[in-house]
């Protein structure tokens, strides 16, 4: 059954991707961690299942409130909280959004409780063979969903101006400035979109995960590997390195125990950061 | 001139020395057990928040899973004395070489870069290390670790459930200890060392200031002396398990008091230990965890705002604003 | 800014001045020298020593010094506090306390000694910048810009200092970028344009370089 693992793991690595992509743009850009976008993500699974649970939308159709949405709380976020604290002590960067992580996961858990909750699609039970290998319908178009969003940011890195225009900043913030970029708005499209994409990644994974406060730390935990592993504000690194990742993941899972998952990552993370600190997709860091 | 430069007026030292006097001498008015427990937790945290202090305030190297290394103790000095029979003691030298090696296997690969690195793998290894003792059947998984309790006033088996007062003084002992040793490498070589790479690390190094060793030094002396007071907790409570020992509130308490009393301050940690844990418990009381952690989060968010240095940094920028004359 | 195969040696003793226009890599230059940057492929050599791959504070405490563009002082810390910050090579605590005294007293700062550096002005913070530098007691002192901002006081401060430092055997590498400090103070000069040594020689005879006079124009 071992394929059947790595397959499921390849198809859950793509969510991983969604996630850290976000937080790789994020870094890349205003060179901080959100440690709360891990919640936000969160947040959006809740949105997605109390959607399906009083008015029966599909998760799927509720990522067009959804991308919206989360892209508009993104862009708050980088005015009200970051904004103010971009200039300041650097602890104070790191302990924002930290404290902003705390307050959005507890206030979730006092809202609405500990309890797991699932959603059933309608496609929940679908499924389709090639010999002794099941295609989980949930899980695929999970998965479709999240290539075809991976391929669409590409496009927009490349294609547009202001994908482009987010790139120049990423790779030197006075320069894109001193060539007319407007560097302050860029944060904002790039904390919209970063967590636009976690909302997305949110809601895709909400369709056969079940919804708790914690899934978001979880989730978050593997961002942060996965981002240094794909070297840090590199997108294209975060999607391929949220693959290894998950297929990692998942191998372990199922040759050791579930519970070493979280410290294989861990130990990736580290290994990571002793022997290739960049990631693997170059941006050598400053000694 | 003097070679100290005391910035802090003389009125605070006094003021803060008297309470922890006042306090420690408390337990002769036989106050009764619950109150030498909150006296006892006062001390606890206010030398935790110390012990996060100085590598987070003096060097400027946040750690957000600093509870791994409390956890570490506590589970030390548990497996020992409930699966060996060992004294709880030999936790007080095993634990902090632990929690010291710990320390230095996240430094080591994250020091040489920029300091988020060190924060992300902190945060981390504390949630690592949870998940893992959850599942570690052996010294207890999710149940933990019930002590049974031996005598009821023990020294070697380290319990006094006959009388609370001992670990009052204990932990007084220990807070004294950690104060005194802030203090001196506060105002020692090594202290100016690890500012001088807090406030700015490539200028520390074209001084020839050995940013790495420095680091993974106030590292491993920061565990070791959390893992120290992860031994105490586990002896008082009688009772350890992953949720209450390594989880991020466990954290949270020790950075909170330290953020609000003074980063980087000698004593700010205690100070805000004294303010901070008293407010804690009350919302916990009257508002439930949950909410309490909200609450605290939003503090914390408050703090990084308009005080990220902390109470007795403003009263310093105060007393230090630029001035004409000099004193 | 890159750098592109740029060679040359300093002599011991003498005050060599960096020059070039905006951008040309006068503070890369330096960057690669202390290692904060890498090198690919350069060498660099300290007193017939091969020190290419020394980390940085390696490098300082075999006797290289360093101040920066924008001073970067230790804003929360004492001036006295910056000053014995530094480790003493073989001083005792009297010594090195004795050694930051005597800077004070050069420099100018002890009316400010317990003041926070972050509450210092712009010049006193190059002082302290400059005089920490020197607890180190280095036979190099590399200095970006030492004199941008300097109120005039001060700066006849500053050079005296530079000048008796020079004549008790001290090598200098300064950056400057006003001509006149240059003439009184380097006896060489070398020039950068676009990462490249585009001349290198006497500050009169430079003066007259036409190749550095388009750089400085073009």
């Amino acid at each position: 059954m071992l394929i059947q693992v790595i397959l499921n793991a390849f198809f859950l690595g793509a969510i991983y991707s969604l996630v850290s992509i976000g937080l790789t743009l994020i870094w890349g850009t205003m060179k901080i961690i959100n440690f709360s976008h891990g919640s936000l993500m969160m947040v959006s699974m809740y949105i997605s299942f109390w959607l399906w649970f009083i008015i029966d939308l599909d998760p799927l159709i509720s990522i067009f409130i959804i991308f919206p949405l989360m892209y508009g709380i993104g862009y708050l976020f980088q005015r009200f909280i970051v904004m103010p604290i971009l200039e300041a002590e650097r602890h104070a960067q790191l302990l924002m959004t930290f404290g902003l992580m705390l307050v959005i996961k507890n206030t979730v858990l006092y809202v609405w409780r500990a309890d797991y909750r699932i959603i059933l699609p309608f496609y929940a039970d679908l499924f389709f063979r090639i010999g002794e290998i099941v295609f989980d319908a949930p899980r695929v178009i999970a998965f479709t969903a999240a290539i075809a969003f991976s391929i669409g940011l590409h496009f927009f890195m490349t294609k547009t101006s202001i994908g482009m225009a987010i790139r120049a900043v990423a790779q030197d913030s006075e320069a894109a400035s001193a060539m007319g970029i407007n560097v302050y708005r860029i944060y904002g499209i790039t904390c919209g979109l970063g967590t636009a994409f976690a909302g997305v990644a949110g809601v895709l994974i909400s369709t056969y995960y079940p919804v708790h406060p914690d899934v978001g730390t979880a989730f978050m935990f593997m961002a942060f590997v996965i981002i240094v592993l794909g070297s840090m504000g590199n997108y294209l690194g975060a999607i391929v390195a949220g693959l290894i990742i998950g297929v990692t993941e998942g191998i372990t899972a199922y040759l050791l125990s579930s519970s070493l998952r979280q410290a294989v990552a861990f130990i990736v993370f580290i290994l990571t950061l002793l022997l290739k600190p960049e990631g693997l997709f170059r941006r050598v860091l400053r000694r | 001139m003097h070679r100290k430069s005391e910035l802090l007026p003389r009125q605070t030292h006094w003021i803060t020395v008297g309470i922890l006097v006042a306090l420690a001498f408390f337990p002769c008015l036989n106050p009764g057990e619950f109150l030498i427990d909150v006296t006892f937790m006062l001390f606890h945290y206010a030398y935790l928040a110390l012990c996060w202090n100085l590598i987070s305030g003096f060097a400027g190297q946040f750690s957000l899973g600093h509870a791994a290394y409390y956890g570490v103790g506590a589970y030390t000095a548990g497996v020992l004395f409930m699966r060996f029979r060992l004294t709880p003691w030999l936790g007080m030298l095993l634990g902090p070489m632990l929690a010291a090696a710990l320390a230095l296997a996240i430094g080591y690969p994250t020091f040489r870069l920029r300091y988020h690195y060190y924060a992300l793998a902190s945060l981390a290894l504390a949630e690592v290390m949870r998940l893992i003792f959850l599942s570690w059947d052996y010294i207890g998984g999710a149940y933990g670790i019930w002590y049974e309790p031996v005598l009821r006033y023990s020294w070697i088996d380290f319990q006094f459930t006959a009388d609370h007062r001992v670990y009052h003084y204990i932990m007084f002992a220990m807070l004294c200890g950690a104060l005194l040793l802030t203090w001196k490498i506060r105002h020692s070589d090594f202290g100016l060392r690890l500012m001088a790479l807090r406030d700015d690390e490539e200028a520390a190094k074209s001084l020839s200031i050995n940013t790495l060793t420095n680091k993974l030094a106030i590292a491993a002396i920061s565990a070791g002396l959390t893992a120290m007071a992860g031994v105490v907790y586990a002896q008082f409570a009688l009772f350890i398990e992953p949720d209450s020992t390594m989880s991020i509130w466990v954290t949270m308490d020790m950075l909170l008091p330290a953020m609000l009393g003074g980063l980087g301050i000698t004593y700010g940690p205690v100070i805000g230990a004294f303010i901070l844990i008293p407010i804690s418990w009350a919302l916990r009381t009257f508002i439930g965890s949950t909410l309490q952690v909200v609450i605290r989060g939003v503090i914390l968010m408050l703090l990084v705002a308009f005080m990220p240095d902390g109470l007795l940094q403003v009263v310093i920028n105060r007393i230090t604003r630029p001035a004409l004359i000099r004193r | 800014m890159a750098l592109n195969n740029v060679s040359f040696g300093i002599d011991k003793g003498k005050i060599v001045g960096l020059i070039g226009p905006n951008g040309s890599g006068k503070t890369t230059l330096l960057d690669v020298v202390n290692n904060f940057l890498d090198k690919n492929g350069g060498k660099v050599y300290f007193n017939g020593e091969d020190v290419t791959d020394l980390a940085p504070h390696k490098l300082a405490y075999k006797g290289i010094g360093r101040t920066f563009q924008v001073s970067r002082v230790f804003e929360k810390m004492t001036v006295l506090e910056n000053l014995l910050s530094v480790p003493a090579k073989g001083l005792s605590s009297d010594a090195k306390f004795q050694r930051a005294k005597d800077l004070l007293e050069t420099t100018g700062l002890v009316p400010v000694i317990y003041e926070y550096a972050k509450n210092l002005s712009g010049g006193q913070k190059k002082l302290l910048e400059l005089s920490r530098a020197l607890m180190l007691d280095p036979d190099l002192m590399m200095m970006d810009e030492p004199f941008a901002g300097v109120d005039p006081a001060m700066l006849d401060r500053l050079i005296d200092l530079v000048e008796n430092l020079n004549k008790m055997g001290k090598t200098f590498l300064i950056i400057e970028h006003n001509i006149a400090l240059i003439h009184r103070l380097c006896n060489r000069v070398i020039v950068l344009d676009e990462g490249e040594v585009i001349a290198e020689g006497r500050p009169e005879d430079i003066q007259h370089n036409t190749r550095v006079i388009e750089a400085y124009l073009g």
